[in-house]
């Protein structure tokens, strides 16, 4: 099993690291985005379906984006061969969210930076900060991502790499 | 270097008095700087890096080449708004001398990158939202192949000899090869995550392909079409964009925009020779046909960065437009 969608501990690291707002969510995706490719995957699904992206048709397309890239660069459509590339250390992803994104180890679950969120009364949203934030020179990029989160030491998940 | 740069070199001794040895031996020319929010190319005189001209070009200025012959610049332009073809979508020619418009091409919607083929007859573009690649005839101004590439098509080159035009797709992470005496994809190879930019080496056997998420830059065999290797551009964390190779074919220049770098790196061992700080989200890349200097276009900084290359340092640093994307130098 593999969990592309955020923890609801990475939701609770990203506001608390933010120090949001009390009215602020942290969501995995937003439709105001622009980096990164961002917009034009924003512009590409409003074309396409008529609605914005939100943060669940992110979670939909990535989930399937990984499945078809995986397929790809393993080879292979048999699912141990896919897992076995999408845990293999070095296996990263592109999501349009500029950081790359990857499983971790311990949990399956996949490292990717949130958003927080604002949401206007119109209904409208607004991204206040992307989470975590930079970190130093010296950290890696796939460091980072891990201050979201539950780590391998707190992680009550025992799985086979 | 180009036959007309030769040719310059050669006949200038016989028409100029002789000058002094440091005199020939610097840069001369023009480097032309696209400038996505001031809607304007930024003309500098390379020999005293002032900025001596400014050339509206009606719309956000992106993608930027010279044609071989160095007489006219092709730009490419679009409205503020992707996905919708605008009446500002398209590559335009400038004529180098006059520095007026001359010429409009369509090529669709949000044109961004291109390249020209070296007889100077065809331009390769792609585009992004339709997820092709136009070849347009630069003498009829016709579309002549729209070809399906891969998922938001990208950075596009041509290979030295002009028979093949490697096309890159940012969110299926593929370098799509197309046959440009068929105009037809012969080719679909996997690399790095969210490839930008492609750049051949001068005798065309490898083609460096930038990677901006995967932060390397994948390195492919021409005539096998395997990758030799990967290159991590400032360990694996930079985001590299732009690349140039020198003319001599001896190191590669990459861009890199999140940590603010250019990556000096030697194409045969492909080691890190130097990570030179230049402006603030570098993208575009350009070197003299000397060799002798690379410019970077710094997005954030609205400046550019001239590196010598022989010191792999900074030596000056000139005030652009706003938000310069690329550059091309003559």
């Amino acid at each position: 099993m593999f969990h592309v969608a955020p923890s609801d501990e990475m939701y609770r690291d990203a506001l608390a690291q933010a120090n949001a707002p009390a009215d602020a969510k942290a969501a995995a995706w937003d439709p105001s985005l622009t980096r990164f490719g961002a917009d034009t995957l924003n512009e590409r699904f409003r074309s396409r379906f008529g609605r914005a992206m939100t943060a669940d048709a992110w979670l939909g397309w990535v989930a399937i984006k990984i499945l078809w890239e995986s397929s790809l660069r393993a080879r292979s459509t048999d699912s141990r061969m896919l897992m076995q590339y999408m845990i293999r250390d070095g296996t990263r992803f592109d999501g349009h969210k500029g950081r790359p994104l990857s499983f971790r180890v311990w949990d399956h679950q996949l490292r990717q930076p949130l958003y927080v969120v604002s949401s206007g009364t119109d209904g409208s949203t607004r991204v206040i900060a992307e989470m975590p934030a930079a970190g130093s020179d010296e950290e890696s990029s796939r460091e980072a991502l891990d201050r979201l989160g539950t780590t391998a030491a707190r992680s009550a998940c025992r799985m086979s790499p | 270097m180009s036959a007309r740069r030769w040719l310059v070199v050669v006949l200038l001794p016989l028409i100029l008095p002789p000058r002094t040895p440091t005199a020939t031996t610097q840069a001369s020319g023009l480097l032309f700087v696209s400038n996505e929010l001031s809607h304007d190319v930024s003309v500098v005189n390379i020999a005293t890096n002032t900025v001596i001209a400014t050339i509206p070009v009606g719309g956000r200025a992106r993608g930027i080449h010279l044609s071989p012959d160095g007489k006219r610049l092709y730009v490419a332009v679009s409205d503020d708004k992707p996905q919708l073809e605008g009446s500002a979508d398209a590559i335009v020619a400038v004529d180098v001398t006059s520095k007026k418009v001359i010429a409009t091409y369509r090529i669709g919607s949000d044109p961004e990158q291109f390249a020209i083929t070296p007889d100077g007859a065809r331009i390769y573009a792609s585009n992004e939202d339709g997820g092709t690649a136009t070849a347009i005839d630069l003498q009829t101004r016709k579309q002549i192949a729209t070809l399906v590439v891969g998922i938001e098509p990208e950075g596009v080159a041509v290979s030295p000899d002009g028979r093949w035009v490697y096309v890159t797709s940012e969110t299926s992470n593929s370098v799509s090869i197309i046959d440009a005496h068929v105009n037809k994809v012969v080719a679909n190879l996997l690399v790095d995550l969210r490839p930008r930019a492609a750049a051949f080496t001068p005798d065309g056997s490898r083609a460096f392909v930038t990677a901006e998420v995967g932060g390397t830059v994948t390195v492919i065999d021409t005539k096998t079409r395997d990758i030799i290797t990967t290159i991590p551009i400032d360990r694996g964390e930079g985001k590299p964009v732009g690349v140039v190779v020198a003319p001599d074919g001896k190191r590669l220049y990459v861009a890199s925009g999140r940590t603010g770098t250019l990556s000096v790196i030697d194409a045969k061992s492909y080691k890190r020779l130097a990570s030179v700080p230049v402006g603030r989200r570098p993208w575009g890349v350009a070197i003299t046909g000397d060799g002798r200097y690379v410019y970077t276009a710094n997005g954030l900084s609205n400046d550019v960065s001239v590196i010598d290359t022989s010191t792999n340092r900074v030596v000056a640093t000139i005030k652009v437009g706003g938000r310069p994307w690329g550059v091309a130098v003559r």
